[in-house]
C-alpha cells in the first residue's frame, strides 16, 4: 500500500484526521508510516489491550483500537473501524484503527491544552481551530503512552 | 460597612456560589461544546468563544464527584489574573441566569460543610438569606490543581485545605 507521505508536499504539511466513534484526533503526516486495511489484522494474536498485530513488509506492528464516548482502549475492533494506521515517530511503533481518515490543512496557531483539562502524560497535546470547531492535536508517542497506560497500571496494582 | 457587586451562580438545583461583578463577562445559552478526550471527568469539553478555546469546568460536577454534564442549557464565561499577570478565561455551566447582589461584610459566614470540596475552591463566604454562597477562587479553579482523580467528598476536612 502506498506511503502516504510520498504522496505530499513538504511544502504544504498537512494532518490527518482520524475519526473515532465520538472524537476526532489529528497527527502528523510526518508521524504516519502506511494505511492498511483492518482485514490484514491478525486478531489471533490479540491480547489486551492490543487489538491484534499486522504484518508489512516483514516487520510486525501491534494494533491498537480505541473506541467509544472516553476513547477507551480495547482489544475488540468495532466493525465500522475499517482502517489501519502504521504510526511511527523513530522512537514509538504502533498501528491504530479507527473509522476512516481525512488529510487537512490547518492554521498553524495551536493552543496549548488548557491547564484544568491537562492530565500528566495526556493524550491531547495541543488544540487547533478548525472552521468553526475544535481539533485535538495528538502525537504517535502520546497515542503509545496512552493505549499502554491501562496495561502498565494493571502491572504496578494488580 | 464595605459593600461590593457580586454575581449569584446557579451552579445546579441545590448548589449556588458567587463570584465578583466584575468577573463574569459573557453567557452563552445553549453553547457548542466540544469534547476533549482524555481530560478530567469534571472538566471534559471547551468551548469557543472570541477567537479563544475557553475551558468549561463543571464544579457542581467537581464537588459531587460526577461526571461534566454534555450539554449545559447556559455557560458563564469568566475572567481573570493568572499569577503572570495575564488574563485568562475559563466558563462554568449554569442552570438559570446570574443574579446580582450587593454582598456587606456583615454577611460573612463560614463555607458549606457539604460538599466538603468548597474549602478548596472558594476565597471566601456570604449568607443569603439562610443560604450560604461560597465566593470562587476562579484562578484556583481553572489553574489545574483541582485533584483529578480523588473524589472531593472522600476528603477529610483537613486534607480539603490547600496546601
Amino acid at each position: 500500500m502506498a506511503r502516504i507521505s510520498e504522496r505530499m508536499s513538504a511544502e504544504n504539511p498537512l494532518w490527518v484526521a482520524l475519526d473515532f466513534d465520538d472524537h476526532r484526533l489529528l497527527l502528523s503526516q510526518h508521524e504516519i508510516r502506511s494505511l492498511e486495511s483492518v482485514l490484514d489484522v491478525r486478531r489471533q494474536d490479540a491480547v489486551p489491550p492490543i487489538a491484534g498485530t499486522i504484518t508489512v513488509a516483514g516487520e510486525t506492528w501491534p494494533v491498537y483500537c480505541l473506541s467509544g464516548e472516553e476513547l477507551v482502549v480495547t482489544a475488540d475492533i468495532p466493525s465500522h473501524h475499517r482502517v489501519c494506521l502504521l504510526l511511527d515517530d523513530g522512537r514509538h511503533r504502533l498501528a491504530i484503527v479507527c473509522g476512516q481518515i481525512e488529510m487537512l490543512a490547518l492554521s498553524p496557531r495551536r493552543y496549548p491544552l488548557p491547564a484544568c483539562l491537562a492530565k500528566p502524560a495526556a493524550l491531547i497535546e495541543a488544540l487547533v481551530v478548525h472552521g468553526e470547531t475544535v481539533a485535538c492535536l495528538t502525537t504517535t508517542a502520546r497515542l503509545a503512552a496512552f493505549c499502554q497506560r491501562d496495561t502498565a497500571w494493571g502491572e504496578e496494582n494488580g | 460597612m464595605a459593600e461590593a457587586p457580586a454575581w449569584l451562580l446557579t451552579l445546579d438545583a441545590e448548589l449556588r456560589a458567587a463570584v465578583g461583578e466584575r468577573e463574569m463577562i459573557h453567557l452563552v445559552q445553549a453553547p457548542a461544546l466540544f469534547a476533549i478526550p482524555d481530560t478530567p471527568p469534571y472538566c471534559r469539553h471547551v468551548l469557543l468563544w472570541q477567537d479563544e478555546i475557553v475551558p468549561v469546568l463543571d464544579l457542581a460536577a467537581w464537588l459531587r464527584g460526577d461526571r461534566a454534564a454534555a450539554k449545559p442549557p447556559l455557560v458563564g464565561i469568566f475572567a481573570y489574573q493568572t499569577p503572570t499577570a495575564t488574563i485568562a478565561y475559563g466558563a462554568l455551566p449554569l442552570l438559570a441566569a446570574p443574579a446580582r447582589r450587593r454582598v456587606s461584610d456583615d454577611q460573612a459566614c463560614a463555607l458549606p460543610e457539604q460538599p466538603p470540596g468548597w474549602a478548596r475552591v472558594a476565597l471566601s463566604c456570604f449568607r443569603e438569606g439562610d443560604r450560604p454562597v461560597p465566593i470562587l477562587d476562579l484562578p484556583y479553579l481553572f489553574s489545574g490543581a483541582l485533584p483529578h482523580d480523588i473524589h472531593p467528598l472522600a476528603e477529610t476536612k483537613q486534607g480539603a485545605i490547600r496546601q
